[in-house]
This record gives C-alpha cells, sequence and structure tokens, in this order.
C-alpha cells in the first residue's frame, strides 16, 4: 500500500478543502448513487481507509472526465487519483463483471463492441466499405503489455 | 556627524585586546531541544579571544540580561555574542543591553541559531549542534574585529502623506492632523470613501456604511491641517525616513473647485456611461459627482466620454447651465513634488472578478450578479433605490443563492481566506430578510468564519431568521430560459446531491491586492507576503511597520480585513508615525561606507554602482561619501579594487573573518550562503519560523545587500576549500537598495565565467533570489545545492584552492606594491 501512495504527491491532497465541487461538478455522481469523489478523497488520502475504498465497486462509475480536476480550486489531480486507485482496485480483483467481459472482448475479437450482420448492412446502405476485422492478436498483446494479463487470463 | 572621536577614544576598546562574552541561548526547547547548547558553549570557551562562554535558558529574559551587563562589569568583556534567534528578532533588545552597561552598541554580534539552526534541523541534533558550533565561531571571528561606532541623527520633516482614501487612508490622515501634523492625502479617484463608499450597512451591527462614513469625509475634507488631493496619483517616492521627496500628477478635472455641485450641467449633459460607483448598475453623465457624498463635493468631467476633445468644442451646455463658471476645458493634467517625513500607505483591494470562474456563469446569465453589486441595489441611494431586482426582469427573486469563497481560498485565483465575506453574506441575507422575509435563503459555503467580537450572534440570528445554510459548493449554475439558476452539487453534511432552481445567484467575490499600488511598492520597496498584500516587519509585533523605516501600512493594502480593522489599524500606523515625527530626528545605523582618500585611486566605480548617488568623486579626485544619503547597501565596497572603501559594521576583514572560521572545519562539505538582510536573510528566518526542514550543510553570512558580496569574499572562500557557495539576494526590482542587486548578477556571471576559465565547475556557485516571503524556494535551493555537494570530487576542490589562492597571492602583492608606491613617490617630491 505503501508504494501504492508513493505514486502521488500527497501534500496536494491535503490542500483539499472538501468544497465539494468535484462531486458537484460530476456527471456520474449525478446518476451513481454511491460515487462520490470528494468522499474518496475524504477516505482514502486524508482518512487512510484504503482497503476499504479498494474494495467499492462504485469506483468504477468514473469515467475519467476530469470534470472534477477542471473544477478543482486547489488543482488537485482528483481525475488521477481515480485512475490509480481503479487500477489498484483491478489488480486485487475489484473489476465489474461488465468491464471484465469488454476486456475479455476486445482480446478476443480486437472489439470493445462487435460488429454484427446489421451493423454491416447499414454501412452497406450507407456507402461505406466494410469493417475490416482488426488484428486481434495486437490487440490482445496492447492489453497484456498494459497489465490486464496479470488480472485475466487474455 | 558620525565621528565623534574623543567619545569613541574614551571607549577604547577596539584598542584593547577583545575580551568577548560568548552567551548561547536555549530558548527553552526552542534551541535546547535541538542544539547541544552546553557543548556549544564549550566549544565557544576555546576560541581565541573568548573569555567567557555560558548557555542560559532564555537570554532575551531579565537575568539573562542582567548577567551580561555583570559580566560587563566584572569580567570587563569589551565584545559580546549572543548565539540564539535571528538578528532581525533581538538585536535591538541585545544592543540596549550592551548599552546599558557602558558597551557601545555595535560591539554586539548575534549567531542565529534558531531560525537557521534548530528549527530547520529538528531531527539532527547531531549536524544540528556541530552547526550551531560553526556559527558561533564565525560570530566570534567577527566579534574581535567589531568597532565602536556612533550613529548619526537625521532630521525628520514633520508632515505625512497618506497613499490611498479610503476609510483606512481617512482615519490615518484624521488622526495624525488631529496630532498637529501636516498631512497630504493623495487619492487616485475623483472621491475620497473608497470601498466603504459602496457598501450598504456594514457587519455585526447593521450600521448604515455611508451615514457613518460620509461625516469623516467631510471632516478629512475640511481639516485645516489636511491637504487633499483627489485624482491625483504618486509617480515617484525617492529619500529615505523623515525625507522622502514625493512626486504626483494631479489629473485635470475641467471643473474649478468653485463648483457648489448644484448638478445643473450634469441635467443637461447628453452624454452617459455606466457609472463606477455603481459597479455599472446606473449610468453617470460626462459631467458627474461620483456620489451624493463626495469629497470633494466637486463635479469632474470625463473627457473620454465629453463630447468635446481637446481642441474641437462641439457642445457647451454644461458651460451655459453653471452659473457660477467653473468648467475649464483649458484644464490640463500638472504635476507637483513636495517632501514628507513618514508615508502610510492605505491603498486598498480591488475585487476578484467573477468571470474567471466560467462554471458560476458571471456576464453569461443576468441573474448572477456579486455581493458588491447586491450592495449597490440594496442600497437606499443606488440604483434599484433599494429594491432588491433580478437584472433580467426587475422582479424581486421569490428565491436567492449565495455562494462564498469565489476567488478565494483557491490555488487558481486568490489562494487566501478574504476575511470578510462570511460575514459580508450574513449580513446580506439577514438585510434582504429583514425587508422581504418570504424570500427564500441558501448560502452554500465551505467554512463559515464568524471570529470577531459580534460575528457569531449575526450568524445565529441569520440562521434564526430561515436563512439555510449548505456546505458545499455548487460545482456548476445551468441557466434556465425563464431566467431562473439551476444550482448543482453536494451537500457534504447529507452526503446528498442538490440540484435546486433558484431566481438570483449572489456570487461572494473575493478582495485581491489592489493593482495599482504597485508602482507604490517600487518606490517604496516593500515586500509582498505570498498572497500579494505588503509585507509588515513583524506579524505579531510590529504589525503596521514595514522594513521601510518611516513607512506604515493601513488597511486591506496589508490583507484583506473589515472596515473595524482597517480603523484600528490605520489608527496604529498614525500613531507609528507620529512617533518618529514627534522627535523632530531619527537615528540612521552607523553601516555607511567611509573612503580611505590615501587608498583611493580616484578610478570613480564606486560611484557608478551605488544606487543613491551618494559618492561622487571631489576636486583632489577623491572619492567622497554623503552620509545622510548613504544607506549602507555596500556595493561600492564590493566594488572597490584597492580596499579604500571600508563599510562600517560590515568590512571586509569582519567577512573574511567570518569566512577564514567557517573553513576551519570540513569546508569541503559545506555550503557557505551570503543572505541580504532584507529578503533572503528574512525567507531564512520565515523557513525556520515554518520549520520547513533543509540540509544541515548550510552556514549562512548576513550582509545588508547582495550587492555587497565582493568576488574577493567567494574567491576567498573557494581559495579555503569551501565546496558551494549560494549568493542569495531580493528578486530583481524588490532590491531595498533601488537596483544593487543588478552589480550581484554581474559579479556571480563574472565569477561563474573564473571558474569555468579555470577548469572548475561553476555549478559550484550558485544564485538565489529569495523574498521574505519565500522559505520554501530557499529550502529548495538548499536541498538543490546538496545534491550537488555531494558529487563534488576532491580533485575539484585541490584545483579550486591552488587557483584562487594563486590569484589572492597576486592580489596582495599589488596591494603591497601600491601602499609602497605612494611613499616613494612621497620620497621623490622630497628629495
Amino acid at each position: 500500500m505503501a508504494k501504492a501512495l508513493d505514486l502521488y504527491d500527497k501534500e496536494e491532497f491535503y490542500r483539499c478543502l472538501q468544497c465539494a465541487v468535484c462531486t458537484g461538478s460530476c456527471p456520474s455522481a449525478q446518476v451513481v448513487q454511491g460515487f462520490n469523489p470528494r468522499e474518496i478523497i475524504l477516505r482514502y488520502m486524508l482518512y487512510g481507509e484504503q482497503e476499504e475504498v479498494l474494495r467499492d465497486e462504485n469506483l468504477w462509475a468514473c469515467t475519467t472526465c476530469h470534470a472534477c480536476q477542471e473544477r478543482c480550486p486547489h488543482e488537485i489531480t482528483i481525475t488521477g487519483l481515480l485512475t490509480h486507485i481503479m487500477n489498484l482496485a483491478a489488480r486485487r480483483g475489484n473489476l465489474p463483471r461488465n468491464l471484465r467481459e469488454t476486456i475479455l472482448l476486445m482480446a478476443k475479437t480486437g472489439w470493445s463492441v462487435r460488429a454484427n450482420p446489421h451493423s454491416d448492412k447499414v454501412r452497406e446502405q450507407l456507402g461505406l466499405k466494410p469493417l475490416k476485422r482488426p488484428n486481434s492478436e495486437e490487440i490482445r498483446m496492447i492489453l497484456r503489455e498494459a497489465g490486464l494479463g496479470e488480472i485475466m487470463e487474455l | 556627524m558620525s565621528g565623534d572621536k574623543q567619545d569613541l577614544e574614551r571607549q577604547e576598546p577596539s584598542a584593547a585586546e577583545p575580551r568577548i562574552g560568548v552567551y548561547v541561548c536555549h530558548c527553552g526547547l526552542n534551541i535546547g531541544g535541538t542544539v547541544d547548547c552546553e557543548a556549544v558553549a564549550l566549544h565557544a570557551s576555546k576560541l581565541e579571544g573568548v573569555v567567557l562562554a555560558e548557555h542560559q535558558l532564555y537570554t532575551c529574559s531579565e537575568p539573562g540580561q542582567e548577567k551580561i551587563k555583570r559580566d560587563i562589569a566584572e569580567a570587563g568583556l569589551n565584545r559580546v555574542v549572543v548565539a540564539a534567534c535571528s538578528p532581525r528578532m533581538h538585536e535591538p533588545t541585545f544592543r540596549k543591553t550592551l548599552e546599558a552597561a557602558g558597551l557601545n552598541q555595535y560591539l554586539l554580534e548575534m549567531a542565529n541559531i534558531r531560525e537557521h539552526c534548530s528549527w530547520v534541523h529538528l531531527h539532527e541534533k547531531e549536524a544540528a549542534t556541530e552547526k550551531a558550533k560553526d556559527l558561533v565561531r564565525m560570530s566570534v571571528a567577527r566579534a574581535r574585529l567589531l568597532e565602536p561606532q556612533e550613529e548619526a541623527d537625521i532630521p525628520v520633516l514633520q508632515r505625512a502623506l497618506v497613499i490611498g482614501g479610503g476609510v483606512a487612508g481617512i482615519q490615518a490622515a484624521l488622526d495624525l492632523a488631529d496630532s498637529g501634523y501636516e498631512v497630504i492625502l493623495v487619492e487616485k479617484e475623483p472621491s475620497i470613501g473608497g470601498r466603504m463608499a459602496q457598501i450598504d450597512k456594514t457587519f455585526p451591527t447593521m450600521d448604515c456604511s455611508i451615514c457613518i462614513l460620509a461625516p469623516k469625509m467631510a471632516e478629512a475634507g475640511r481639516h485645516p491641517r489636511i491637504k487633499l488631493m483627489s485624482l491625483t496619483e504618486v509617480t515617484r517616492v525617492s529619500g529615505y525616513v523623515g525625507n522622502f521627496n514625493v512626486s504626483v500628477r494631479h489629473r485635470a478635472r475641467y471643473v474649478a473647485s468653485d463648483c457648489s455641485s448644484c448638478g445643473e450641467c450634469a441635467k443637461v449633459c447628453p452624454q452617459h456611461a455606466p457609472n463606477e460607483f455603481d459597479v455599472g448598475l446606473a449610468t453617470r453623465s460626462a459631467i458627474y459627482l461620483p456620489f451624493a457624498q463626495a469629497v470633494p463635493a466637486t463635479y469632474l468631467i470625463d473627457l473620454n466620454l465629453c463630447l468635446n476633445k481637446s481642441t474641437v468644442r462641439v457642445c457647451e451646455k454644461c458651460v451655459a447651465a453653471c452659473e457660477r463658471k467653473c468648467i475649464r476645458f483649458d484644464d490640463r493634467d500638472s504635476e507637483e513634488s513636495f517632501e514628507v517625513g513618514t508615508i502610510v500607505v492605505a491603498t486598498g483591494v480591488d475585487v476578484f472578478d467573477a468571470a474567471e470562474m466560467p462554471q458560476y456563469q458571471y456576464r453569461r446569465a443576468a441573474n448572477v450578479i456579486t455581493s458588491l453589486e447586491f450592495e449597490r441595489m440594496i442600497n437606499a441611494g443606488g440604483p434599484t433605490g433599494g429594491h432588491l431586482i433580478r437584472p433580467s426582469d426587475q422582479r424581486g427573486p421569490r428565491s436567492v443563492a449565495f455562494i462564498q469563497c469565489v476567488g478565494s481560498r483557491s490555488s487558481r485565483t486568490n489562494p487566501y481566506c478574504s476575511n470578510v465575506c462570511c460575514m459580508n453574506t450574513i449580513k446580506d441575507s439577514l438585510l434582504i430578510k429583514e425587508h422581504w422575509p418570504e424570500t427564500e435563503i441558501t448560502v452554500f459555503y465551505i467554512d463559515i468564519r464568524a471570529f470577531g467580537k459580534g460575528f457569531e450572534d449575526l450568524f445565529q440570528r441569520a440562521k434564526q431568521a430561515g436563512v439555510r445554510f449548505i456546505h458545499g459548493l455548487p460545482g456548476e449554475i445551468i441557466p434556465l430560459a425563464n431566467g431562473n439558476l439551476r444550482l448543482l452539487g453536494e451537500s457534504t453534511l447529507l452526503a446528498k446531491l442538490y440540484d435546486l432552481e433558484v431566481e438570483l445567484a449572489i456570487l461572494s467575490v473575493g478582495l485581491k491586492p489592489s493593482t495599482g499600488s504597485e508602482l507604490v511598492r517600487r518606490f517604496l520597496t516593500l515586500s509582498l507576503t505570498s498572497g500579494g498584500f505588503f509585507m509588515v516587519a513583524h506579524p505579531k509585533l510590529r504589525p503596521v511597520d514595514t522594513s521601510t523605516r518611516g513607512v506604515f501600512l493601513a488597511g486591506c493594502a496589508e490583507g484583506p480585513k473589515d472596515i473595524k480593522d482597517s480603523v484600528t489599524q490605520a489608527s496604529a500606523a498614525a500613531a507609528r508615525a507620529g512617533i518618529i515625527m514627534r522627535s523632530g530626528k531619527v537615528t540612521v545605523e552607523a553601516i555607511t561606507a567611509r573612503v580611505d582618500p590615501e587608498a583611493c585611486t580616484g578610478c570613480g566605480a564606486c560611484v557608478k554602482v551605488c544606487p543613491y548617488q551618494a559618492i561622487h568623486l571631489n576636486e583632489a579626485k577623491k572619492a567622497e561619501v554623503i552620509e545622510a544619503a548613504c544607506a549602507g547597501c555596500g556595493t561600492c565596497g564590493a566594488e572597490c579594487g584597492f580596499g579604500a572603501i571600508t563599510m562600517r559594521h560590515f568590512t571586509d576583514e569582519q567577512i573574511l573573518a567570518q569566512i577564514d572560521a567557517f573553513t576551519e572545519y570540513e569546508s569541503d562539505r559545506k555550503i557557505l550562503a551570503f543572505n541580504c538582510n532584507w529578503c533572503s536573510y528574512a525567507g531564512a528566518d520565515f523557513a525556520g519560523v515554518s520549520r520547513m526542514q533543509y540540509p544541515t550543510e548550510v552556514r549562512i553570512i548576513r550582509t545588508m545587500c547582495s550587492g555587497r558580496v565582493a568576488t574577493r569574499f567567494v574567491e576567498r572562500a573557494f581559495a579555503r576549500g569551501v565546496a558551494m557557495v549560494l549568493i542569495s539576494g531580493c528578486h530583481i526590482g524588490d532590491c531595498h537598495y533601488i537596483d544593487a542587486n543588478t552589480h550581484t548578477e554581474r559579479r556571480y556571471q563574472r565569477l561563474r565565467r573564473l571558474l569555468e576559465s579555470g577548469g572548475m565547475d561553476p555549478e559550484r556557485l550558485q544564485l538565489v533570489w529569495v523574498s521574505a516571503a519565500e522559505g520554501q524556494r530557499f529550502k529548495e535551493k538548499i536541498m538543490a545545492m546538496r545534491k550537488k555537494l555531494v558529487t563534488i570530487d576532491p580533485e575539484e576542490l585541490k584545483r579550486s584552492m591552488r587557483f584562487f589562492g594563486d590569484r589572492e597571492k597576486e592580489r596582495e602583492a599589488k596591494a603591497r606594491e601600491r601602499a609602497a608606491r605612494p611613499r616613494a613617490e612621497k620620497l621623490a617630491v622630497e628629495a
């Protein structure tokens, strides 16, 4: 855990005023109950409740849109922290099923959304060339290089 | 002035063998908790010239001072070294102790083992103790060479300048004038009154702001000893305490002071523009009075708006309407100069521009206004006659939201708390509730700071009146088609999101340093704190003095504060200025330059570098110092290549002795720093006060200005094997001796080239500008230098010792030759 914190300039989090502009700006917080960037800073960085936060599946509501970070009065790298926490959570097995399946799909087909006969037909009507199948071997390699190979069988 | 020879000879300590007493202060645990004071005293006791070395719990205490006095009398001490806090803190205290014991005050030397040692090396007890020993040894070396000095008196003009005519400036001017001094009150706007004139009510008493201010404004306007200069800006200040030369520019008013402010002119004026006083919510004509209670009550013409231009006259409606014939289109800007003894700076604040935060839609959505606009609206004399309306449809809002900390407590805008906004909002919410009790009011805040007398009561009253306080600022405001506003955010206390629709949003904007004060800052060489406000000489004990003698601060120029605090500070500043003017004289430190005409070659190098034009070449082609103009920066002394200039109390010999003492132990592993008294030494003190921890390898020598650091000092350090040298001063443009530090930069570059040409590493010499507020910057520099320090190889050190040692020998030989030459010439003449 100490190593995880090393990635961060913790001092910048001490500046957090708990003004809640991050949560107030967060589009995900508007729709996902229980996802609250302000609370994550408070618990993870200031109260030291890292283990609990890492087990929280709501983490994955973050879309890394950077709205919180853009408006934070102290320019705290909130999105950076969330990305880092998500990485760590995934390594601990906290990875929602839908995301896990998307990754597997990408590894298998090279696509995150599968092309199907219907989409092929629409393309044809619009005068677009049919989609080429991506080089899934290469994509699998990228996914493995990114560290996903340590979390699941790719 | 200061060369009373007989006086000096009577005391004669310089002639006698040095008998030094060293007092190592524990300062409770402040020093004693880190530094082994006993070991330091033991080390000191073995040094040459030291007859006794003590360690005490508190040297500055009464018994501590009595002990020094007794030792001077009984042990015959003729020099005293106090190893304690910064000389910026207690040097005056111990100087008085010496004087009381009959010893000249300049025979005191302080070693700073608190701010520069124990406080910055809290967890490195051994290294801190070694450092304290070094610092004491350096101080003892300097003390051996100290000379008694007599201070000169400078006459003080009994006239004060007050810059800025807000409530602080008015109060300072009135207090000074009532004490019997002449006052010149300069205001850049057409009327005095400042921000307070714009505010409707004051907190926590809910007094009418202009009702209590207007009588003071009128009093300042008619006081026989106050000369009020409105529409006037200070363009230049030179001189020193007691004798400041001030230049001002009066902007043309185009209306003579006979104006009876009847207002007939404004009625007929065809030109209109937004009114500054009402923050653009109402209009004024081209000829106008800023507001009803303005002082002076003289109209003025805004020539940018008037149809008449300098030579073109197309409209004379106001001229025709003016019964007293006061309109003067031929009026021109004019300049004026005068002299004053003291200056009170009360330049006030500007308001944060909320448009810098686009998420709050200021200037995009009509119904988002600022707290200052609200003040004008709720004011009975304001543009809406005291009715709170929504700008979009001019009807009273049924729901209002206040958003706090707009432009405060943020690294994106201003990092500090603006101090007045919480109470201002609470007051404003009560004003709304008073007039329109049905209005729903929600205040979004981070912290409510109701710290002053009577503030908490007002906060409770607001809650009783039904004002809702929600912790958690909105992330954004979304304007709706009907003019309403949607506020999205999180109430942290409920850990629930809110989505609130209101009819009006008021942004509680923060305060920021006045942009117009920059020029004043430069001329008066004032320092700034990290927020950009003027810095006081000591935050606790000298809260209205600046580090420039004779210059005092009042009101928001020093930091955001409310009316009461501004007035308190203004009265304090007036009293402090009065103390200086009352006696009619001030003593100046005996640190000015002296020229030895025998050694002077008349090269004129010193004349060129003196920032004060205090040195000139006399008829005999010898440099001569005008002592009253000399500020003692020492730039001339550093420039003189012939040893002809002595900087009193900061002599070459004293500084070289400090360097030599420093190099006695392990200088190959240390950093020698030269810090200037005003900025970088104070910055290092600040690092100490803030307990910033940095490597122990650095030892600081204090000079008045970085311009005092002669290249030969640095060369001596390298010749004696010092690993790294740091020169540190005020930022360029902030030098307390005008521009003396530009010479520092030049000498630094020369030394770097010298290192390079001798095949050495120029990185061993560093330069850093550190302001008095930049302890962090100093710390970071030392940390960076520490990294370099450990990589320097012993061969490199040997090279520089040889190189600079040879240069020094060469210089000495030349000096001997020069010394011998005049005698030979003299002999030749005699023969």
